[in-house]
């Protein structure tokens, strides 16, 4: 049936001699007899990794990527390196792109990655492969290995160093990772890496957070401009506030009622004794409240706690003026951590209406009716 | 009203009584000690204190590690010492290890391994918890300090990583971790504050080697159909073993050649349009409608898989494909040749 069909196509492509046409594409009747495998072992460091280079940056000798390639069969191989989804103007500068490899034997390949000055800014995806190169004739099947890594080209960029440090400003074991919002969600842009980091990264607007086994432990937003060079010490505390969050309540007719503070805390290199959270109230700068929001004689490491508190002045709340709401931690009665402050204005009229809106409309009104006045008191009388 | 000094009254007299009992008594207490010449040693407590502290940031599956165990026993020999041992496994969830997480730490060839000193030398690498079964983790020339008689000494555990050892993502990390028991003092612990994180690696072996797929003779316009000349089996099983997530990829050469007519090139939307043009699909098994179009490198996932074994009795036997298929498609127009290309498998890693 094929071949009836192929015939009947033949006189377009192949001429007159079309009908006699058969594709030989391998004779080989029988497979080789032996039991031995050919194979390839591949790995290392250069896969998932995420790349930032300027225009005509090569990456620095120091930095260590490379392919670990390995002959797992029982005879020697010669693996072929090929460099498949390069861009234009990037270059993979690669010690070999051809090797052998005796029985057992690794070999590993150092990677460096040269973006010419002409490439265009952007995201990519770099591929390194290996295969095995076939010995004999024919359409012949190979093993292979290969890894994946993204370049983003930069046509401009600053350089920031991230630290996780603990308060004493010794390294804390945290992995640090960079995000940036993406369609109002945070995607991280630079893999996690443990305790520092240095990269470059495009101009713009940032988060750096450093995270203990799943908990974000402390986090700061930045912004790096173009040719900036950037440090940021990330200060993490163990225990360490994971959540705080400040809400005003209203009453149905829309006066403020109560502040809701949810907070979380979790304990993660040591066992403290005598542990103790406060939330701390200013107004207007001047102390107000204090509530015990937890208290324990120890709290274990793993240990995570988490809750919520209303808060009502009990003098009511003072309209216009600004509500300051901390959270310390003291260890042994001493202030060991002290959270930023999230702060609450009551607004200066029920129902969440701009006190100064209606004071505005008033005065507005006020002095429309006196103009009014006054241009009638003017006119003349008709006689 | 009179009032009464109190070192004036009863008070003072038995308070200087007790001052000069005292100071008559202690030295008469010293004074005894010494008279019987006690003599002796003793030896200050505390548990041996381990260091460990491994430079590399990140290791890869079949590459050796050599890690220095630093470990102090006070001030007391090395040869107190009842055990040093060194684990080294996977931890999700990354930070730094405690005794608990040490003692609960996993065991297999892809979570983790032991290895332990005792004054009779080293135990061997056990992955499993049970026995040698260590799959391809190799124990290499581990060493203990040369002289024992010492409070303080290096052991060096080293290794060679096994194939299916967990890549790491994420807050991911492996622990380096040992601890050191004492007779009498019990147990000090040491980590790596860092730990390392874990490198992809993938193998596959195609059985029996150098294997060809031979589709005979066919003729321009084929097209792809199940059974029919289109379809070959690949004859010859190919087998995974890869340390995570993973996709089983097929590329070809971008050219076939020959000696006596042009060069047949691929067409991997499948159309093949143009003169010369071929096309492939591939599939898992003998199914053409879950085939896919083959690409040049890195090719097209075929199929995805999880960590897989690295042959051995607790590593598993790898992922072996044994019903792996290609469909060809000619373009109408096609030299007449014998033809030479390659057809590769690999691995991708997944995040």
């Amino acid at each position: 049936m094929t071949r009836t069909m192929t015939t009947r196509h033949i006189g377009r492509g192949a001429g007159y001699l079309a009908p006699l046409i058969f594709l030989a594409l391998l004779l080989c009747l029988s497979f080789p007899t032996s039991a031995q495998a050919q194979g390839l072992g591949w790995g290392g460091n250069f896969d998932g990794q995420h790349f930032y280079l300027l225009l005509g940056e090569t990456t620095p000798a120091d930095a260590d990527i490379y392919v670990i390639v390995n002959n797992p069969s029982d005879s020697p191989i010669t693996v072929e390196i090929t460099t498949p989804t390069t861009p234009l103007q990037v270059e993979f500068l690669l010690p070999t792109r051809n090797l052998t490899l005796e029985p057992g034997e690794s070999q590993k390949l150092n990677v460096t990655i040269k973006v010419g000055q002409e490439a265009t800014p952007g995201d990519y995806t770099l591929t390194l492969a290996g295969e095995v190169v076939p010995s004999g004739a024919g359409i012949q099947v190979s093993a292979g290995g290969q890894s994946q890594a993204t370049l983003t080209i930069l046509g401009e960029a600053g350089t920031v160093i991230i630290r996780a440090v603990d308060p004493e400003g010794e390294p804390f074991p945290a992995n640090i990772g960079v995000y940036k919002e993406i369609a109002g969600e945070l995607s991280l842009v630079y893999p996690l890496q443990r305790s520092s980091l240095e990269t470059k990264l495009a101009p713009g607007n940032y988060i750096a957070r450093a995270l203990y086994e799943g908990v974000t432990v402390t986090e700061e937003e930045f912004s790096l401009a173009a040719n900036e060079e950037k440090e940021i010490d990330l200060v993490c505390y163990s225990p360490c506030l994971t959540n705080f969050t400040l809400s005003p309540v209203y009453s149905a007719d829309g006066v403020l009622v109560s502040a809701r503070i949810t907070y979380g805390i979790a304990n993660l290199l040591q066992p403290v004794d005598d542990f103790t959270v406060l939330l701390k109230v200013s107004v207007a700068n001047r102390p107000a409240d204090s509530a015990e929001l937890l208290t324990r004689p120890t709290l274990g490491v793993g240990e995570t706690s988490s809750g919520d508190y209303s808060y009502s002045p009990t003098q009511g709340w003072q309209k216009g003026r600004t509500y300051s709401f901390v959270i310390e931690f003291y260890v042994g009665g001493e202030l060991y951590y002290q959270s930023p402050a999230k702060e609450l204005t009551p607004a200066g009229m029920p129902g969440g209406v701009n006190g100064a809106i209606i004071g505005g409309i008033i005065a507005a009104v006020v002095v429309v009716a006196v103009v009014v006045y006054l241009v009638r008191r003017r006119r003349p009388k008709q006689a | 009203m009179t009032e009464t000094k109190w070192y004036t009254g009863p008070v003072y007299v038995l308070v200087s009584l007790a001052l000069v009992l005292s100071f008559s008594l202690m030295p008469a207490t010293t004074s005894i000690v010494s008279a019987q010449g006690a003599t002796g040693t003793f030896t200050t407590g505390g548990p041996p204190t381990v260091e460990v502290v491994y430079a590399p940031a990140s290791v890869t599956p079949v590459t050796e590690m050599d890690v220095p165990v630093n470990v102090t026993n006070g001030d007391r020999n090395l040869s107190e010492l009842i055990n040093v041992t060194l684990k080294f496994w996977y931890d999700a969830n990354g930070g730094v290890p405690n005794e608990t997480e040490f003692d609960n730490a996993p065991l297999s060839t892809q979570d983790g391994i032991v290895i332990e000193w005792t004054p009779g030398g080293f135990s061997g690498l056990i992955a499993n918890g049970t026995s040698w079964g260590n799959a391809s983790w190799v124990e290499l020339t581990c060493t203990q300090p040369a002289d024992l008689n010492v409070t303080n000494g290096i052991f060096w555990f080293n290794f060679t990583i096994g194939k299916v050892a967990r890549k790491t993502a994420a807050s991911a990390i492996w622990q380096i971790a040992a601890i050191a028991t004492d007779t009498t003092y019990g147990v000090g612990l040491g980590y790596d504050a860092e730990g390392v994180t874990m490198n992809f690696y993938s193998e596959v072996s195609i059985s029996p080697s150098n294997p060809v797929v031979n589709w005979g003779v066919v003729s321009p316009g084929l097209a792809f159909a199940e059974d029919g000349n289109s379809e070959e089996s690949l004859g010859a099983n190919v087998t995974y073993i890869v340390n995570s997530n993973y996709t089983e990829n097929v590329s070809s050469s971008a050219n076939w050649t020959n000696t006596t007519a042009s060069n047949a090139t691929l067409d991997a939307t499948g159309s093949c349009g143009s003169p010369q043009q071929f096309s492939l699909k591939a599939n898992v098994s003998g199914t053409l409608p879950g085939g896919n179009l083959v690409d040049v490198s890195p090719g097209v996932a075929i199929a995805s898989g999880t960590i897989t074994g690295d042959g051995t009795d607790d590593g598993g036997s790898g992922n072996n494909e044994i019903a792996n298929t290609l469909w060809l498609k000619l373009a109408t127009s096609f030299e007449t040749a014998t033809y030479n290309g390659t057809i590769t498998y690999s691995v991708a890693s997944v995040a």
